[in-house]
């Protein structure tokens, strides 16, 4: 028996459709955008169709809509692109390392300056720290719409909003988001959507997204073959031919545009009630467990996310004792080492251990888990 | 006629040839090769000039040529 509640990682397994859509694409599309042969145009048509279909889904146009190998690429892409003439900029505290490192890298080089928002207190306080911090030369906001580590929904609109009054660019990290919840560039007043198509979308590892409103030019970090203007000298300069330098991942496109239309026939609501009802469920028992600490708030929102630990056990052990039995939890420090030490468990835990269901989790199996995890103590 | 549109890149001819199929304008997708640019996207279009330059327009969409085939010739 091996159960998978490490979804927040990469949700496994795949739905049927995205599995036929995979086997597919590898007899039926070639390159896309390098030529006009019909196995050319097949994958051009297939790249187009899921271009629109993620457009769709997030209300965005098809062209701003950038393939990229995984979140932590359009995240690069995003941050260096955008910050690419320095200026100073600014990150929660719950960032992944995808969006912490390379904003201390470019630091690192004198290019910019960046301020931390803490992002563990209400959401009025933490959208007054992120205002607090906004300078004159401020030029972004980065910052994960749900934590990676307690799953935890910042006020991401309401950063939006601010974003735009002050006319600063607004990255969001959807990677735990995007599938779960509603995320709408149209609506949530997000500049720049970066996220993972592997996990809450349903695609194959490999795909990732970075999606534009247009409003901020994004230099590319890449150059190279884009199939448009090949005589020039230098990368064209309109969407996505500038932020898609190589040949695209035509397969992984073709597994995102079916997990997406997963997603959307199965309805966001429906996934978000589902996967939270286990969550909810995995918190009732571990409240009658006095040895074991849930990092959760009543008062606040969260995607289907629970992190926990057990009182003097360290978090790799709990995980590893529970993969004996069967389950698939993932410990440590998330490559989130900000939120750990804003909650402390970096030196009390050397992290937590994380329950991310999926769609194809149950409640008999989360029943399960819980049993195991009282065995531990 | 036959008409030629010539768009800023692949991804917007094929938005603009779900526009126009959408408008009662059916399309062909034509890859060009110009030695001054290289690889450049275009659509064959069979219908009247203005009603499909207005399409477009409306749609947002840049055109970078629009002429009919013996113009382009």
């Amino acid at each position: 028996m091996t159960i998978n509640f490490d979804n927040a990682a990469t949700t496994f397994p795949k739905p049927p459709e995205v599995r036929l859509a995979v086997e597919k694409a590898l007899v039926r599309y070639g390159s896309s955008g390098r030529g006009s042969h019909p196995i050319a145009a097949r994958g051009s048509e297939l790249i187009y169709s899921a271009r629109e279909t993620i457009a769709q889904f997030f209300e965005a146009q098809p062209e701003n809509v950038i393939f990229t190998a995984n979140c932590t690429h359009a995240l690069n892409i995003a941050i260096q692109g955008v910050m690419k003439q320095g200026g100073h900029m600014i990150i929660s505290n719950l960032e992944h390392n995808s969006v912490a490192r390379p904003v201390y890298a470019l630091a690192k080089t004198g290019k910019i300056k960046y301020s931390i928002a803490d992002a563990t207190e209400s959401d009025s306080d933490i959208l007054e720290n992120f205002a607090k911090l906004i300078r004159s030369d401020t030029k972004a906001i980065v910052c994960t719409i749900a934590s990676n580590v307690t799953g935890r929904i910042l006020p991401y609109q309401q950063i939006g909003r601010l974003c735009q009054e002050k006319n600063i660019c607004f990255i969001a990290d959807g990677a735990q988001a995007c599938g779960i919840l509603p995320v709408s560039l149209k609506t949530d007043n997000i500049n720049i959507l970066c996220t993972a198509g592997h996990k809450g979308l349903y695609g194959i590892t490999g795909t990732g997204l970075l999606i534009s409103d247009g409003k901020f030019s994004i230099p590319p970090l890449m150059q190279g073959g884009s199939g448009s203007l090949s005589a020039l000298p230098e990368m064209p300069d309109f969407l996505p031919d500038a932020l898609e330098a190589g040949t695209l991942n035509v397969i992984g496109a073709a597994s995102l545009r079916a997990g997406v239309d997963f997603v959307r026939k199965k309805g966001i609501q429906n996934l978000y009630r589902t996967e939270s009802a286990l969550c909810e469920q995995l918190c009732r028992r571990f409240a009658r467990m006095p040895d074991v600490i849930v990092y959760r708030k009543p008062e606040i929102n969260y995607v289907p996310i629970v992190s926990f630990n057990i009182r003097n056990q360290k978090a790799d052990q709990i995980a590893e004792a529970l993969a004996q039995k069967g389950f698939c939890l993932r410990a440590g420090l998330h490559c989130a080492p900000l939120a750990h030490h804003a909650m402390h468990t970096d030196e009390s835990h050397e992290g937590t251990v994380r329950f991310a269901p999926s769609v194809f989790s149950d409640m008999t199996n989360t029943n399960r888990l819980a049993d195991a995890v009282s065995a531990l103590f | 006629m036959i008409n030629t549109a010539i768009l800023q890149s692949e991804t917007l001819a094929r938005k603009a040839q779900r526009i126009l199929t959408a408008n009662g304008y059916p399309s062909e997708l034509v890859r060009f090769t110009s030695p001054r640019e290289g690889c450049r996207f275009g659509l064959r279009i069979v219908g009247k000039p203005d009603e499909i330059q207005e399409i477009l327009q409306k749609a947002d969409i840049p055109v970078k040529y629009f002429g009919n085939e013996r113009d382009r010739s």
